[in-house]
């Protein structure tokens, strides 16, 4: 068996609106290995996101189209199945935490019932039982006095106590993949510390593979084995993380390498990216980045760069491309 | 006082205080109070920058509108050149009004949808001068150039613009008057990692060219410790260090500035470390641990930390840091 858990191919997720079509996923590959942290990085816009509500199979139809592609989990395309199957598949199979878990939690009901109802719905115990295993759920992420915390409702619960409890629930049916989509950008940093140290030590536990959505490359650093760079809709550089920080190879990269101010840094002008992140109703011909970058070549105004392999690092770039002579 | 430069200070605040009442039952009467700022003491240098950073509620934003007296204070003293910017009558405060302005965290709900860019930087303008319409526009174009943007973007609309751009707008906004003091409240937080870069370069070029003074507000140290020249750091209501940027990250003191400094991610796989050295969360500002305020989380207290509250005082020349650690040595 392979320890290929989730492998998307060409995933193409369109938004049709009345400005025109938004080509939010324009054609990305992707995988994760059983138990492996990849770590998605990317600035508004990017389309990771859409990325993961699309395995998630939660994009809003209409206005969004799943315009081709395949995303296999675990062997099955999820693109295929049926809304009851997939149903089952979240949670069960992939879970998905969010940023704002104020917005993800019903306000209107106790963490508790909330944990406890994915458990039924999945694991088909009974209400007591179920509430007995959301009391674990929060045992296991950490929260103090979990008998008394399940019966609280998220207002009454701070931004990192909250975040724990999205991931308790994620978590509460042993999914084979978890998603993570910002999860800890609304936080203080010394909470982000407590949240990113309780996934990692979860993952060991519970033995999953992550998808870990960030713009924080100091998240990606201390998180990821592997690292996917998206850039309006494309995946532009794939690697190692250690590649991907020791040896950047597209340009992108390495500007947002380069831009973040670092505490080990004499104070001065910080290096920038020129011009602004495109807008999906306009991105720009041949490479999507070509116009931000300093030394475009001619054929990057005009022609898309394939995704090249260069030895398990991948990078979308003509500069990269050993054959660029003969495509000029 | 030491830290502090070029003569005289800009800013002096003096045990500056503000509480919010709490209001329960039928008649609203007051309960209890949000300790928001909670004696806070400093001076700023001219043309320096206050790097002023702490967790979410910790009163950095409150404090920064007392100073600027969009909010009444409950006590404490303001002096801005001079000026007791808590005290003064309307007229003066119009004047310091010029003098002291604000850029906000969210470019997107900080200008007004319906009016153009040219009105929106204009406005400032139209309230505290007499320039006639052209010599107003021929500013407004100009001081667009300078945030660079550019004139002609005088007669579009905000939504038209990308959120560094954005911004760019609040920028001018901030600058037509030719003010003093900045307070640059969370600038950088909304935007893309490559748009930060742009926008903290701009704000640098500023400060230099107008000789600005900036109180810094981010919750993002690695920014903090790019743009500042001297930084607090708030806890619950109170400063509990305040010292140079380079001092405060190379050798932080107070058990709290240790533990913001070694949560801060480093993007660099090789330099992985176990950052959680802090745990819980902070408490309520409503009933404020007696005592150290931070003693609940810390990992050093001492018997006394949660009965006598530690006063900031100076450790070295110009560090500055509240904890029973350091005192009395």
């Amino acid at each position: 068996m392979s320890d290929r858990l989730l492998e998307i191919e060409d995933l193409r997720t369109y938004f049709h609106t009345l400005e025109g079509t938004l080509p939010a996923v324009d054609g990305i590959s992707l995988h994760v290995d059983r138990g492996e942290t990849l770590c998605v990085v990317g600035e508004s816009g990017c389309g990771k996101s859409v990325t993961a509500l699309s395995i998630m199979r939660l994009v809003p139809m209409p206005p969004g189209r799943y315009v081709s592609g395949k995303i296999n989990l675990a062997g099955r395309d999820l693109l295929r199945l049926s809304k009851e199957d997939m149903r089952r598949t979240r949670g069960r199979e992939v879970a998905m935490i969010f940023q704002e878990p104020m917005v993800s939690l019903n306000p209107v009901h106790t963490v508790g019932r909330q944990i406890a109802e994915a458990i039924q719905l999945h694991n088909g115990v009974g209400a007591r039982e179920a509430m007995k295993q959301a009391v674990d759920a929060l045992r296991m992420v950490r929260v103090p006095d979990p008998h008394l915390r399940v019966r609280e409702f998220p207002h009454q619960m701070s931004g990192g106590m909250r975040q724990r409890a999205m991931i308790a629930m994620a978590l509460s049916c042993r999914p084979k993949l978890l998603i993570a989509d910002e999860p800890t950008t609304a936080l203080d940093v010394t909470v982000q510390a407590q949240i990113l140290e309780l996934i990692r030590s979860l993952k060991h536990e519970v033995g999953m593979a992550m998808m870990l959505i960030t713009h924080d490359l100091g998240v990606v650093a201390e998180m990821a084995q592997r690292v996917v760079v998206m850039y309006a809709g494309k995946v532009v550089e794939e690697g190692p993380v250690d590649a991907i920080f020791g040896e950047p190879l597209h340009p992108y990269t390495r500007g947002l390498l380069r831009s973040i101010p670092r505490l080990d840094q004499p104070r001065g002008p910080l290096a920038v990216i020129r011009g602004t992140v495109p807008s999906p109703l306009r991105f720009p011909s041949g490479c999507r980045f070509h116009e931000r970058d300093p030394d475009a070549l001619e054929v990057c105004r005009q022609k898309a760069p394939p995704l090249i392999d260069r030895g398990g690092h991948k990078v979308a770039c003509w500069r990269h491309t050993p054959d660029v002579q003969e495509v000029v | 006082m030491a830290g502090t430069p070029n003569g005289t200070p800009l800013l002096q605040v003096t045990d500056l205080v503000k509480y919010f009442p709490v209001k329960a039952g039928a008649l609203q009467r007051v309960v209890n109070h949000v300790r928001a700022v909670d004696g806070v003491t400093f001076t700023l240098a001219r043309g320096q920058t206050l790097g002023l950073v702490g967790e979410s509620g910790c009163g950095k934003t409150t404090l920064a509108r007392v100073i600027l007296r969009l909010i009444p204070a409950t006590s404490g003293q303001v002096t801005f050149e001079g000026r007791e910017v808590l005290k003064v009558p309307a007229d003066v405060l119009r004047q310091l009004r010029r003098e002291m302005q604000v850029i906000f965290q969210d470019p997107f709900s900080s200008l007004n949808p319906r009016m153009k860019v040219g009105s929106i930087v204009a406005e400032p303008l139209s309230i505290h001068t007499a320039m006639s319409r052209t010599e107003r526009l021929r500013r407004v174009e100009e001081l667009l150039e300078v945030v660079g943007l550019a004139g002609r973007d005088a007669t579009r609309y905000p939504h038209e613009f990308s959120g560094g751009q954005r911004q760019r707008i609040g920028i001018a906004r901030a600058l037509v008057l030719n003010p003093k003091l900045i307070v640059c409240d969370e600038p950088v937080s909304a935007l893309d990692v490559s748009i930060q870069s742009q926008i903290l370069n701009l704000l640098n070029r500023l400060q230099k060219s107008y000789g600005l003074t900036y109180i810094f507000i981010a919750h993002g140290l690695h920014v903090i410790k790019h743009v500042s020249d001297r930084v607090a750091v708030m806890y619950l209501g109170k400063l509990v260090e305040e010292t140079e940027a380079d001092v405060l990250f190379e050798g932080p003191l107070h058990p709290y500035t240790r533990a913001l400094v070694a949560a801060i991610p480093v993007p660099d796989p090789a330099a992985r470390k176990i950052r959680a050295a802090l745990q819980g969360d902070v408490p309520s500002p409503i009933n404020p641990p007696p005592g150290c305020r931070f003693h609940t989380r810390c990992t050093e207290a001492l018997p006394q930390c949660s009965q006598t509250e530690p006063p900031l005082v100076q450790v070295s020349a110009g560090h500055r840091v509240a904890c029973h650690l350091y005192h009395g040595a």
